[in-house]
């Protein structure tokens, strides 16, 4: 499958911009996500739900830690 | 990817040759300058193969080794290929080019055995070229197909008459739409978006339902087993609607083929409108016929009329009457003197006042003079009658009531123009039998049965297609109320904090997919058509302002190619745009949509300047050649790279635009055109291809033809 080409990326960069910056870098982590996202759709492994599952909880995770940590300032 | 350089060994002709490529993004033309059946197309193959194997050639089953190879003999064919490839990387937020270099190499044996042969499995090779040496590369297959889709080899390695794989007449529409649509999406890289956001949206299922087990509400919980049954419900209705687009697509393949079959069948005429034009002709023969026999009645009586022996008799008549004039001028006729002498002899007295009385010698005298005038009266009597019947027909014929010449003129006229009008009745009627007996009516009547029988067909999946957009609208409405009540919900519920998380990042992260995909799928198919647009009108000289043929051109939403004129009208590029134009709007696809996509790749074009001439084929050279343009934000391609295989009369009034725009020319000789085409003995034992640095202004011992000579153009350059 091919590689997502140039104007696709800046397609990708736009919409992370529009969503909620729900902790400081949020957009930056969504937009790393997406590009975990692409690399395992390129390399195409059987068990890519439960790969991008564990990527998802682990940012899932992430939102807890940071906003829990917003919240205590 | 940017070729640097390739080399062939046995493949074909190519018995062991070498090219480089320009890399130079101002002058990003190469030039392989060669005559037919010189290397042009063994080359391209040679590329496809060497990158995809046997699928990127379009026959498979093609012998790759020198036709004259021993029997029994293995062949090592090889090509090897040396490029540079971008990729873009993600660092720091930012997406950054990283350029790498590598060398392909493809081979495979081959044993002739008379006219077969046997072949091994291939086998590729590829290598990362660094500073410090080379690094083999795993899965080379794959990696390929990453940095350039077999898919698109239609747009980056083309001969000249495949260059019209996108408005090719010898494809249905919905082929045309296909292939449109997948080299938009291949060369974009969607494919990799759209499985994205499905798996995305099985990660969010999967999310949703853990919430819905793990809820403590009961009400949570039912929203949630709701929600995945309508999600999955969706699916299903969406995955079927897949399935009825497909047949739709299909469908629609199969009835562009049966409309083509039956306009094939019915292409000397139209059944029931040659049957209405024969009808029309014999009722036009049959009046012709009447016409004629009352023409012909006309005829016969007008050769029994009097004013025939008018026409006939008229001089020697009119010579009569003038004598009868005179003796009527002359008093000899009408007669007047019996009357006159009888009237005397009863008075007895002559007018002169002689006696006439009984026995008198002058009585007797006149009585003998009556005697003789009655025996000359009776010529008079009829003299006379003959002069007033004569008087009455001259006068009438002198008025011009009866003119037999006249007469006889207008009935000719309009005999021929009778007789004209039959003949192109028989000729139409004719025509129309030949047509008829032409158009075997069993077999058009299967076609059209068969057509009617897919649009009938084509029509029940449309209805069922929209059916099941209404369900999937519907299902999508419930789905987002359910989803309002369940977020609700489960924010209210702390012990779900950790899955509500997973879950709002997977939907940030699948709304990022989505809205990249609908901006794609709009706002850049919308660029790829009005480049499109700019670049075609540019090939073929039309401006839009003034009142020519070609007003725009542009890619529908559902991914058709329409042209449009100026007077508003739907131009089908199959049928009514020239074979420079179809050429020049292909070229004007393919660019435009390498532009937009920002894709980097070789455009190698067999022959592209075929069936172009003058102002055209210089205006599409300029476009195809244009140096790259670093201002991306205006629509310009960051680097580029084009190599053409050119003959001597393609490159033929173009030499100017080469001189600027080629990085590189080479030329390909076939040796095994000597002494027939060629000047001088190559004195190579086998034929092959030989190459030159002859550039498109120059010949050598090795590439010099005898027709060079008559062109006197041509520069000599001194054997290397």
């Amino acid at each position: 499958m091919a590689a997502p080409q140039q104007q696709v990326l800046e397609a990708i960069r736009r919409q992370c911009d529009s969503v909620e910056e729900r902790f400081p870098d949020y957009r930056r982590e969504a937009l790393a996500m997406l590009a975990d996202v692409i690399a395992l759709e390129r390399a195409r492994p059987h068990d890519i739900v439960n790969q991008l599952e564990a990527k998802f909880e682990a940012l899932g995770n992430l939102l807890l830690r940071r906003t829990a940590a917003e919240e205590a300032v | 990817m940017k070729l640097r350089s390739a080399r062939f060994r046995n493949f074909k002709l190519l018995r062991d040759l070498r090219v480089g490529f320009s890399l130079d993004a101002q002058r990003p033309l190469t030039v392989i300058r060669a005559e037919n059946a010189s290397g042009k197309t063994s080359t391209l193959n040679a590329l496809r193969w060497g990158l995809y194997g046997l699928r990127g050639l379009e026959d498979p089953s093609i012998r790759l080794s020198p036709a004259d190879w021993p029997d029994g003999q293995p062949c090592e064919v090889l090509v090897e290929i040396d490029f540079d490839h971008t990729l873009f990387n993600q660092i720091a937020g930012e997406f950054v080019p990283e350029t790498d270099s590598y060398r392909l190499v493809r081979r495979v044996n081959e044993t002739p055995a008379g006219d077969r042969f046997m072949r091994e499995p291939d086998r590729i090779s590829l290598y990362r070229l660094t500073d410090v040496g080379t690094a083999p590369v795993e899965n080379p297959e794959a990696k390929i197909a990453d940095m350039l889709p077999l898919e698109m080899k239609d747009i980056f390695f083309t001969d000249g008459d495949a260059a019209m794989t996108f408005i090719s007449p010898q494809l249905t529409r919905a082929t045309k739409k296909d292939q449109v649509e997948e080299a938009i999406k291949s060369l974009l890289g969607l494919g990799v978006l759209e499985a994205a956001a499905d798996h995305v949206a099985k990660v969010q299922q999967r999310f949703t339902q853990r919430i819905g087990r793990q809820a403590g509400s009961g009400e949570l919980t039912e929203i949630s087993e709701k929600l995945a049954k309508r999600t999955e419900e969706r699916e299903q209705v969406s995955a079927k609607k897949a399935e009825v687009v497909l047949q739709i697509e299909k469908l629609g393949r199969l009835y562009d083929e049966a409309e083509k079959a039956l306009h094939l069948a019915l292409q000397v005429g139209k059944h029931d409108e040659l049957v209405e034009r024969r009808t029309r002709a014999k009722r036009q023969l049959d009046t012709a016929k009447e016409i004629e026999e009352r023409l012909k009645e006309d005829h016969r009586k007008l050769l029994e009329h009097e004013s025939l022996s008018w026409a006939l008799l008229d001089a020697p008549l009119r010579r009569a009457y003038e004598h009868l004039n005179s003796l009527h001028d002359r008093g000899v006729i009408p007669r007047t003197a019996v009357p006159v002498l009888e009237d005397r002899i009863e008075h007895g007295i002559c007018i002169c006042g002689t006696s006439l009385a009984e026995g008198t010698a002058e009585r007797s005298r006149v009585e003998q003079l009556i005697i003789e005038q009655r025996s000359i009266d009776s010529d008079r009597q009829m003299l006379t009658r003959l002069f007033h019947t004569a008087r009455s027909d001259f006068q009438e014929r002198d008025a011009g009531t009866d003119d037999w010449a006249r007469k006889l003129a207008s009935l000719e006229k309009n005999r021929l123009e009778t007789l004209k009008m039959r003949e192109e009745a028989q000729q139409e009627l004719r025509v129309c039998e030949d047509k008829l007996k032409e158009i075997d009516q069993a077999d058009v009547q299967q076609k059209q049965a068969h057509r009617d029988a897919i649009r009938s067909s084509l029509g029940q999946a449309e209805d069922q297609r929209k059916e099941l957009e209404i369900k999937e609208r519907e299902l999508h409405q419930e789905i987002v109320e359910l989803t309002e009540k369940f977020n609700a919900l489960r924010l209210a519920d702390r012990q779900l904090r950790d899955l509500n998380a997973r879950l709002t990042v997977t939907k940030d992260v699948a709304s990022i997919i989505q809205g990249a995909l609908e901006e794609i799928q709009t706002v850049y198919l919308r660029r790829v058509s009005d480049r499109m647009n700019e670049l075609f009108l540019d090939m073929v000289g039309a401006d839009p302002t003034e009142k020519g043929v070609f007003q725009k051109a542009i890619i529908s939403d559902d991914y058709e190619i329409i042209v449009q004129t100026s007077d508003g009208r739907t131009l089908n590029p199959d049928h009514e745009v020239n074979g420079a134009s179809q050429r020049a709007l292909t070229f004007a696809f393919i660019w435009a949509l390498t532009e937009v996509s920002g894709v980097i790749a070789p455009r190698v074009i067999d022959t592209p300047l075929g069936m172009m001439s003058g102002a055209v084929k210089r205006r599409v050279l300029e476009m195809i050649s244009s140096p790259a343009n670093l201002d991306v934000a205006s629509g310009g391609e960051p680097d580029k790279q084009v190599v053409l295989f050119l003959t001597r009369s393609e490159i033929a009034d173009t030499e100017n635009i080469l001189d600027e725009r080629a990085g590189g020319v080479i030329t390909f000789t076939n040796s095994d055109h000597y002494p027939v085409d060629l000047v001088h003995d190559p004195g190579v034992d086998a034929p092959q291809i030989l190459t030159c640095a002859c550039n498109h202004r120059q010949v050598c011992e090795v590439c010099e033809r005898k027709i060079d000579a008559d062109r006197g153009r041509y520069l000599h350059r001194p054997a290397a």
